[in-house]
């Protein structure tokens, strides 16, 4: 890839992804994705 | 993003409809319950990040801690890993456990790997693509992120007991992974066969020197009992060499059918461009994403 397309590819990167691996895990989900995307948001804003 | 793997609760139309409201949320499914590696593995291979962040559903994990790990990245560490001073809510035994596979471990490879880490970590964009370029079949990936080596830091923080669910890790599946990660990152069990049975066939030569001479010497003749230690002692050393070296031969043949990993039963996020809230899979039905 050349530079310029580098440096595109990684404008539309959002800052950081979060990888949650599930398994039978209903219960915490609402405060997980509550409390997950709280940190998100404050780490990293809007992404 | 969150990756349901074989839930038999509601779990995964619980994830649709989170996914369906917020855009920030992904929601992968895999086809069946691949084991919780090859879910990490899925989800580094499909999370667009710069950073990727592995946290676990249970929320044993802070992810509060989220900003201050960004920060030490910022610093300049290629992998931030979260660090346990002490485990409550665990039981005794299985913190004793704990700290001799770690010890063990660490003994029986060369990679440093952090004893009272778990899987919660942040990992840089280039940590993330050195992981994805490894085809390794039986993934380990807190063993693996250790090996890729770059520049890793820790974060302290304590660990509260469950905040719903039970463990998933029975002692059977502990003692699994324990030997999952020993072969994966060492040679040195069979290294130790071959030296056990180095030291059986020298000890059984001596041993047998020893007889004869005793035996020509017109010594008591040895009775019955000692040689069938002999032979129990040889015996086991031999299925010993034969145990360890069945682990490293059925790895060979395993990663030898490149076998996809896993395979991806549909992606569900908030489409823009359509109705909101539609699902949008990546893949027409019928046509699972598999990855090799």
């Amino acid at each position: 890839m050349t530079e310029r397309e580098e440096k595109t590819e990684s404008a539309r990167r959002p800052r950081v992804s979060a990888i949650v691996p599930c398994f039978n895990e209903q219960e915490s989900l609402p405060e997980l994705h509550r409390r997950l995307g709280a940190a998100c948001a404050e780490a990293a804003g809007d992404d | 993003m969150l990756v349901n793997y074989g839930s038999r609760d509601s779990t995964w139309p619980a994830m649709i409809d989170v996914a369906q409201r917020d855009r920030h949320v992904v929601a992968v499914n895999l086809a069946r319950n691949f084991g919780k590696e090859m879910a990490l593995s899925a989800g580094l291979a499909e999370a667009p990040g710069e950073r990727v962040l592995i946290i676990d559903a249970d929320l044993q994990d802070p992810p509060e801690l989220l900003k201050p790990m960004m920060a030490k990245m910022d610093g300049g560490a290629d992998v931030v890993y979260g660090l346990r001073p002490d485990r409550e809510g665990e039981s005794w035994p299985k913190r004793a456990a704990s700290a001799a596979f770690y010890r063990v471990l660490g003994w029986l490879t060369d990679i440093p790997i952090a004893h009272d880490a778990g899987d919660f970590r942040l990992l840089n964009r280039r940590v993330v693509d050195v992981l994805l370029a490894m085809p390794e079949s039986h993934r380990y990936v807190r063993g693996l992120v250790s090996w890729v080596g770059m520049r890793q830091e820790p974060i302290e923080y304590r660990r509260p007991p469950r905040h719903a669910g039970k463990t998933k890790f029975t002692p059977g599946k502990l003692i699994a992974l324990a030997f999952d990660a020993v072969s994966a990152f060492s040679i040195r069990p069979l290294r130790l066969a071959s030296y056990l049975g180095l030291f059986a066939g020298v000890g059984g030569f001596l041993l047998l020197v020893y007889v004869i001479w005793s035996w020509l010497a017109g010594a008591a003749v040895q009775g019955w009992t000692s040689l069938m230690v002999v032979v129990l002692l040889l015996n086991s050393a031999t299925l010993m060499v034969i145990g360890i070296m069945g682990e490293y031969l059925g790895r060979t043949y395993l990663e030898s059918k490149r076998r996809p990993l896993y395979v991806i039963e549909r992606v569900v996020r908030k489409d823009p461009a359509n109705v909101p809230g539609a699902i949008s899979p990546s893949a027409p039905a019928g046509a699972p994403e598999s990855r090799a």
